[in-house]
């Protein structure tokens, strides 16, 4: 069996398990122990005087998908990228918070998280195996070839294929993009439109690694207005427009 | 410390991996500089100037087709990124301060390697004569660094406009004219063989390679994040 470097390290007894670490049939590697929470209260975001949103609360918690919604032009990657940490809001507040209640610092969040989303791509001119090396090698993760190659095969894409990223379909692009956010492991997931470039099949399987990451113990936010997407949650947040 | 170096490396090698496939900021640099210097070499020559005026004025043009043809290229390292929108994820992945580093180690290679073919080709064209040739290599090289240290936080600084070229220029030269004044200074020392000359210069060029580098290194998470 294939084991990750930090099943391995727990093997050794480096590093407690934790009890959804064993089987991992589908994760590479476990969350967080304990997970991460988002809490977010009276967010609104202005550009000069173009006000995307007023005032948006909501919660995501470990084990749980929060779905937001809302009409096109609502705000719905906006308020994703406030989540994740990329944009501040002009009013608010965003808070990742530990188990024990501790806020996890903000310069911190992007360890923590995994991002997919249409605004955000991966490197064209380099090829799959070599973008998730990258990825790894800035996150400072001594990650093992044997797993990169693992985690390619995950998502449906072939790791021997040398073609640079410039020559995928949307939809191999697509599923890279999230290679890049489990490459990690990461406690709190963000898809933005995840399965908009996918086939069906693709569809399917992007649904049963949601439901898994959900059941793993990660927080998912999902931004959509697909109406299968929005089964997946169990909270939701509505943006008006 | 070990770690954060292999990060900036990492930051580095992909960039230099990407345009060795793309050569998009190579063929700027190479393009301008040639062209510059073959323009330069047509017109002026190697015995048109004055014997007395030759250090000074070979000094001047050789520095006027290094800084022009880096402002061509090296404002690419951050505009790539957010004209590609792989900077998102890239803000996500790894510290400020290590991508300010890979960038400023991927504008080093650029310029340094803009340099190794552009001084040899200059002062055989133009025949420029050194007096110190290796105080001249190393007057190339700090000069080469500081211009890669300015260059890249204003890349960086610029990567959110949307008139990015022009403001790459306006914002780049009150800050690149004082080195300029001083390499080139250093370089005449070099070339008419004036070590006192050459001593302070090559002072006042680490000074300012240090203050930029000290500046950059704090201004640049501020940049980056916001």
């Amino acid at each position: 069996m294939f084991l990750s470097s930090i099943q391995k390290r727990v093997l050794n007894h480096e590093i407690p398990a934790t009890d959804n670490m064993y089987p991992v049939p589908r994760g590479i590697f476990p969350p967080v122990s304990g997970g991460i929470s988002i809490s977010f209260s009276d967010v609104a975001k202005r550009y000069d005087l173009r006000v995307v949103f007023r005032s948006v609360s909501g919660e995501a918690l470990p084990g749980e998908a929060l779905v937001i919604t809302g009409p096109n032009g609502s705000g719905k990657s906006t308020l994703l990228a406030i989540l994740c940490g990329l944009l501040r809001p002009t009013k608010g507040d965003v808070r990742y918070l530990r188990q024990d209640g501790d806020d996890l610092p903000r310069d911190e969040w992007g360890r923590h998280i995994g991002v997919v989303a249409p605004s955000m791509a991966v490197y064209e001119e380099l090829t799959a195996l070599e973008n998730l090396r990258f990825y790894a090698r800035v996150r400072g993760l001594s990650i093992e070839e044997a797993e990169h190659r693992a985690l390619l095969e995950r998502v449906g894409l072939d790791p021997d294929r040398v073609t640079p990223v410039r020559g995928y379909s949307t939809g191999m692009a697509q599923r890279l993009k999230i290679a890049q956010a489990l490459l990690h492991s990461p406690s709190v997931l963000f898809f933005d439109e995840a399965s908009s470039n996918l086939d069906p099949s693709g569809q399917d399987w992007l649904e049963e690694q949601v439901r898994s990451l959900i059941d793993e113990g990660r927080t998912v936010v999902l931004a959509t207005n697909d109406r299968r997407e929005m089964t997946w949650g169990s909270r939701n947040v509505t943006l008006v427009g | 410390m070990s770690r954060w170096l292999a990060e900036a490396l990492a930051v580095a090698a992909k960039d230099l991996r990407a345009e060795f496939r793309t050569r998009v900021a190579l063929n700027s640099l190479a393009l301008f500089a040639l062209t510059t210097l073959a323009a330069v070499s047509y017109t002026i020559g190697p015995y048109r100037l004055a014997e007395e005026d030759r250090p000074f004025l070979l000094s001047v043009l050789l520095w006027i087709v290094i800084f022009f043809a880096a402002l061509a290229g090296l404002d690419r390292s951050f505009v790539k990124e957010e004209e590609s929108h792989t900077a998102p994820l890239l803000r996500l992945a790894a510290a400020p301060t290590v991508v300010w580093a890979g960038k400023l180690l991927y504008n080093l290679v650029l310029i340094f390697v803009l340099m190794a073919m552009l001084a040899p080709l200059f002062c055989v064209l133009m025949g420029f004569e050194i007096a110190m040739p290796w105080r001249f290599v190393a007057v190339l090289a700090v000069g080469g660094y500081a211009l890669a240290v300015i260059t890249t936080i204003v890349a960086a600084i610029i990567a959110q406009a949307l008139t990015r070229g022009a403001l790459f220029s306006v914002l780049s030269l009150p800050l690149l004219l004082p080195l300029l004044i001083i390499v080139i200074e250093g370089t005449t020392a070099v070339a008419t063989g004036d070590l006192a000359s050459y001593t302070q210069s090559l002072r006042a060029i680490v000074a300012m390679a240090g203050a930029m580098t000290i500046v950059s290194a704090f201004l640049f998470p501020i940049v980056w994040r916001d």
